[in-house]
């Protein structure tokens, strides 16, 4: 337990050194503005659509992903490439304790950049329709995606030297394309999975209501659903990244 | 000099590689090591890309072996890392934890590696390696040289048994190698084992007792510094002497019994010796004696790849 919490903290900080998290932060921030400027001239009974808007496609299918990916997929790609694996590696720690604590390394770095950047279209949300609560879901979803993708990210970092590629591309190919066409795995998409915790948690606009059943499509609003299933991927990803840990090469030739 | 079973096998074994190999595609980094290290220093020796690196990897389980096993005190430390209590590993690329300073990065490996006290034990580490005056610096703002002592006292926090140093000695000014070298001769004679890599020959033989040396991914040669010293008298060697008197200087050496040839050329003199190492002892003080100023004195043939490639091929 000791282990578990000094990689964790290790690493977080490590994730979340200056630049990146600046670089993230304007990222994830990037909803705020834009529902300023285009909350002018748009009637009050808009304006809370127009957030919900911004939330649901700017921050939840552009940031938050894009955010993930980055934090993800360095929380061990980053040990390979900076050749810095043997200090975390060579220590009397079981590999799952390495692969759980990384794991929840790049859940909370995510949830600190995204909940800026949330917080940051919160305020904004709130000033313009005076719902002090309006920005609950979006938290909700971000805790919720921020574990989902760290199940995929994590391992896809230690597994492929090339991570940030091949994460663009699952997003492009697998949550975008596949997950859109096939509704028998669309279930399995984690924007989708976050979006459905977001709907559950709040009264939506009917803007808002909208845009979730077009993204949503065939999966149905809940929040308790959508946690059960991140947390079967968050086990199945840490007993993954274990195995890597013990059956794979941990420095490059 | 051999490398036969006695030669790469001791008594009283830590660490044992078994037919131990290690492919990347088609290249070949490690074939087929069979050898084993006890107590005190020994040193792995090899010219860059010799494969030193690669099987240190392997020895503390970095790095999956293609073919063969590794056992560090009775464990696989693949398959049971709690061997990692009693083992650790100075890598030799100059990474480290930028966003820690020193203190924070031998506390951690401390902690990490289950010891009592961590925080007398980082400082004790520390001391070992005279960091204490910039143990609160961040490590990115250390030298090559002292990233190096960093990296040594995370891997001495937690007293192992069996420690594994890849180019140790990389970056560190002259005082801090002669501390670092008795250090590790210290933690031989405790008992400990230590496994060395370097490619500088002088180096090794100022701390280790054993070499193991390797060329091209395999074992070359194994033994004693002097059964490799031997060994390398057999074979002719040319040292390079600039001096201001070079047919002075030529007049002595030539009269000396490892002499076999000398040459003149200009200020500089080419002698063929059996003995470099008797030869690079006598010819200052020679020099000295006729009066003659040495300007310099070097191997033109002392690549360890040359003297390996001696012992593996004969060529």
């Amino acid at each position: 337990m000791i282990a578990f919490g000094l990689i964790l903290s290790s690493t977080t900080r490590r994730l979340l050194r200056f630049r990146r998290l600046i670089g993230l932060v304007l990222l994830t921030g990037l909803p705020a503005p834009v529902l300023f400027f285009v909350s002018f001239g748009a009637a009050d009974s808009r304006l809370a659509g127009l957030y919900d808007e911004m939330m649901l496609t700017v921050f939840m299918v552009l940031a938050l992903p894009v955010t993930a990916l980055v934090i993800g997929s360095a929380a061990l790609g980053e040990e390979r490439r900076l050749r810095t694996m043997p200090f975390l590696v060579l220590k009397p720690v079981s590999r799952w304790t390495i692969a759980g604590a990384v794991t929840g390394s790049a859940i909370l770095a995510t949830v600190v950049v995204g909940g800026i950047g949330v917080a940051a279209t919160w305020l904004v949300g709130a000033i313009l329709t005076g719902n002090t609560l309006i920005g609950l879901p979006a938290m909700a979803a971000l805790a919720i995606s921020a574990a989902g993708y760290a199940a995929i990210y994590v391992p896809l970092g230690l597994l492929v030297s090339r991570s940030t590629l091949a994460g663009l591309a699952y997003i492009f190919i697998w949550e975008f394309i596949i997950t859109s066409i096939a509704s028998g795995v669309s279930a399995s998409s984690i924007w989708r999975i976050g979006a459905s915790a977001y709907g559950d948690v709040r009264t939506l606009s009917r803007d808002g209501v909208d845009i979730l059943d077009e993204m949503l499509s065939t999966v149905s609003v809940g929040i308790g659903g959508a946690s059960a299933k991140v947390v079967v991927m968050l086990a199945v990803s840490i007993a993954f990244t274990g195995l890597l840990l013990r059956r794979k090469d941990l420095a490059d030739e | 000099m051999s490398t036969s079973n006695s030669a790469t096998h001791v008594e009283n074994s830590t660490v044992t590689a078994d037919h131990l190999s290690k492919w990347y595609g088609q290249k070949v980094a490690v074939s087929d090591v069979n050898c084993s290290f006890g107590p005190g220093v020994t040193g792995l020796l090899g010219p860059n890309g010799a494969g030193k690196t690669t099987f240190l990897r392997l020895l503390t389980g970095l790095v999956v072996p293609s073919r063969g096993s590794v056992d560090v005190l009775g464990k696989d430390p693949r398959r049971d890392p709690k061997v990692y209590a009693k083992v650790a590993l100075v890598p030799e690329d100059e990474s480290v934890y930028a966003h820690m300073t020193a203190w924070q990065f031998v506390r951690w490996s401390a902690a990490m590696s289950k010891v009592d006290q961590p925080d007398k034990a980082a400082a004790e580490a520390i001391a070992q390696v005279d960091l204490e005056d910039a143990a609160m610096r961040k490590l990115d703002t250390f030298s090559k040289g002292m990233r190096q002592r960093a990296k040594v006292a995370s891997a001495l926090v937690h007293q192992p048994d069996v420690l594994f140093l890849d180019e140790p000695l990389n970056g560190a000014d002259p005082l801090q190698r002669a501390k670092l070298i008795a250090l590790f001769v210290r933690l031989g004679q405790e008992g400990r084992t230590l496994v060395v890599s370097s490619h500088v020959l002088a180096e090794v033989e100022r701390m280790a007792e054993r070499v193991v040396a390797m060329v091209d991914g395999r074992l070359a040669a194994a033994g004693s510094i002097r059964s490799l010293r031997n060994a390398m008298s057999d074979i002719p060697r040319r040292i390079l002497v600039e001096a201001d008197d070079p047919r002075r200087l030529d007049a002595a050496l030539v009269a000396k019994p490892w002499t076999t040839a000398v040459s003149i050329d200009g200020s500089t003199l080419h002698v063929d010796t059996t003995d470099p190492f008797e030869l690079g002892a006598l010819v200052p003080a020679v020099a000295q004696a006729e009066g003659v100023r040495l300007i310099k004195v070097q191997p033109e043939d002392e690549s360890l790849e040359s003297v390996f490639r001696y012992l593996v091929d004969g060529r």
